[in-house]
């Protein structure tokens, strides 16, 4: 079945707020981030070529201790709950600091799923429904846009 | 030797046919090729494709009090770590010695080893070493000689119980050995080899390690109490938990066997955590804990006890206890000798589960020679201590070993194999050479 062109992600799209490069670090991304109150960042290479996307949980996972944030799904009992840590604001900002020049290659998410500019609107809305609020869409392995929770509800809801 | 070669595939000799069945399904379980629990389950059916065994006699192999006491301890334990019960005693002890980095690597030992003697060796890490990793981040320390340290300590504590290692549950389930008979012989010869480790530890490391007071301050910040979480759940299971220790103590006077006070407590705790909820936040609650049960675990002693039954029955194991009688000509101190360092060597090599499956019979059928079963008990402790010694010795002699390099890749935190038994074969052996002592001077 063929699907209208304005329900496709190739016209849902948008441009990025920035694209990284695999050594920008990640102080460089935290303040495009934070200035652009963008929930995550896609990272290309000097080609274009598509690598992975930052996204900002990263970022907060960054500021506390490493364990809390290792999800280790054959072993559920490994969680630490950790309501009893009392970390001050220093120790967080400390272990962000620690991780300031780390390049964002270190870091990127490469589990999170891509578009093609043909897929549907519905496509990305199971994406976007749950805990993710931006998809990248992949052409040929070159990124080409994004499409954000933001396009989604602008279209569904004919908010211009 | 229950099979005829008649109803045997081809008319093969039910001992060669067995003995095949048997070495291909431990060779493949020690190459890994595939999960354990399919190829148990696949050697456990060939058995019977085989005419080795018949349906029945397969299912009369598997041994339901063991299998019970491990569903039933690993229900309570699912059910009672949501609690945080087990990172409030990690935190308390921690801030017991102030947070000093050598106070701190010998109290998780202790409190690994304590742990792990009523709880899984793999559960114990499991809980231990994540808040482990968060007091070695606040005092900016090494982690690698705590991990070090509890992985040892995991499998040295949980020698001393009936519950606290596969083996022993194997041993104890098989045997007719009580929780008490465990305590009262490998205890004391455990809380010595608990004290030696802790020692060495700190001589090969705690000694070197600090911490500034500023970063002490840190771990004394945390507030151990909101790590419960849920203050009714901890009175429940702590309850049940004591419970069952009391039934296990009392289990000859209660007439009861360890699989049944593991799967009572298991019920009675699923029914006070889940009295009083709507039946959706039942299911919802009780699919939870069945899905946390380790089924390869137990679908893997399944299949291991069939196997074994398949071979028992063709005769291999009788054959095999004659030879090793013949070899140690009938000493017992020799035999109870053989018996410890060969646990000891094999399980740091390979799984010590079916290694240990495969000797109780295999010991069994020695009680003839050496005045009958009561006279076997210096055997079993032998076994049990090199078994679960053993697996301390390299990093793919337990459960605990690997689950613990686990966690600490995923944190970045090198723990590779040559590094790890470099210090662990030797500091293993010690260990075995210290219940050779004891095992020398209180029964041989």
């Amino acid at each position: 079945m063929k699907h209208a062109p304005e329900s496709l992600c190739r016209s849902i799209m948008s441009e990025p707020a920035a694209v990284l490069k695999p050594d920008d670090t990640i102080a460089l991304a935290l303040r495009i981030m934070v200035e652009n109150r963008v929930p995550a960042l896609p990272i290309t290479a000097g080609d274009g070529r598509y690598i992975g996307i930052l996204p900002r949980s990263r970022l907060i996972a960054l500021a506390m201790p490493r364990v809390l944030w290792q999800d280790d799904s054959r072993h559920p009992f490994s969680r630490v709950q950790g309501g009893f840590l009392r970390d001050t604001l220093a120790t967080l900002q400390e272990r962000l600091d620690n991780a300031a020049n780390d390049p964002v290659s270190r870091h990127l998410d490469p589990d999170i799923p891509v578009l093609s500019p043909d897929e549907t609107l519905m496509d990305a809305m199971r994406y976007l429904h749950r805990q993710r609020n931006i998809v990248p869409v992949v052409d040929k392995g070159k990124l080409v846009g994004v499409v954000s929770v933001w396009d989604v509800l602008a279209r569904i809801g004919r908010i211009r | 030797m229950h099979a005829t070669s008649s109803s045997v595939l081809f008319g093969l000799s039910p001992l060669w046919l067995s003995t095949v069945v048997m070495i291909v399904t431990y060779g493949v379980i020690i190459s890994e090729r595939l999960n354990r629990s399919i190829i148990a389950l696949l050697g456990a059916m060939l058995m019977v494709m085989c005419g080795l065994l018949t349906q029945e006699q397969a299912v009369d192999g598997v041994d339901f009090n063991t299998i019970g006491l491990l569903v039933g301890m690993m229900i309570i334990v699912s059910i009672t770590r949501k609690c945080g019960i087990f990172e409030y005693l990690a935190i308390r002890s921690a801030k017991l010695v102030q947070a000093s980095p050598a106070g701190i690597l010998a109290m998780l030992a202790v409190v690994t080893a304590v742990v792990s003697a009523l709880l899984d060796n793999v559960t114990t890490v499991l809980l231990v070493v994540p808040v482990t990793l968060i007091i070695t981040e606040a005092l900016k320390v090494n982690p690698y000689p705590f991990l070090f340290s509890q992985v040892l300590a995991s499998n040295i504590g949980g020698t001393a119980t009936l519950i606290g290692d596969p083996p022993n549950i194997l041993i104890g389930g098989q045997v007719g050995l009580s929780f008490n008979d465990f305590v009262i012989h490998l205890a004391p010869v455990i809380v010595v080899i608990l004290v030696v480790h802790v020692l060495s530890i700190h001589l090969l490391w705690g000694r070197k390690m600090h911490a500034s007071a500023e970063l002490r301050a840190r771990v004394m910040a945390f507030d151990e109490t909101e790590a419960i979480t849920d203050r009714r759940l901890l009175r429940l299971a702590s309850f049940v938990l004591a419970l069952v220790i009391v039934a296990f103590v009392m289990a000859r006077t209660l007439g009861l066997d360890s699989g049944t006070i593991g799967m009572a407590g298991a019920a009675l705790l699923l029914m006070l955590d889940n009295a009083g909820k709507s039946p959706e936040e039942q299911s919802e609650n009780v699919v939870k804990v069945y899905n946390e049960v380790e089924w390869i675990t137990i679908f893997f002693f399944v299949g291991l006890f069939i196997v074994i039954a398949g071979v028992e029955h063709a005769g291999l194991l009788r054959l095999l206890a004659d030879r090793l009688l013949a070899l140690t000509g009938g000493d017992f101190t020799l035999t109870g000798t053989s018996v410890l360092w060969a646990s000891a060597v094999l399980s740091a090599i390979v799984d010590n589960i079916p290694f240990v499956a495969t000797m109780i019979p295999l010991i069994k059928s020695m009680a003839p020679a050496f005045g009958g079963p009561e006279a076997l008990l210096p055997l079993w402790w032998c076994l049990s201590l090199g078994a679960c010694l053993g697996g301390n010795g390299t990093l793919i002699g337990a459960s605990a070993n690997l689950t613990v390099a686990g966690i600490a890749e995923r944190n970045g935190i090198p723990f590779h194999f040559a590094t790890y038994t470099r210090i662990a074969f030797p500091l293993m052996l010690v260990h075995v050479a210290i219940s050779q002592i004891y095992l020398w001077w209180r029964y041989f």
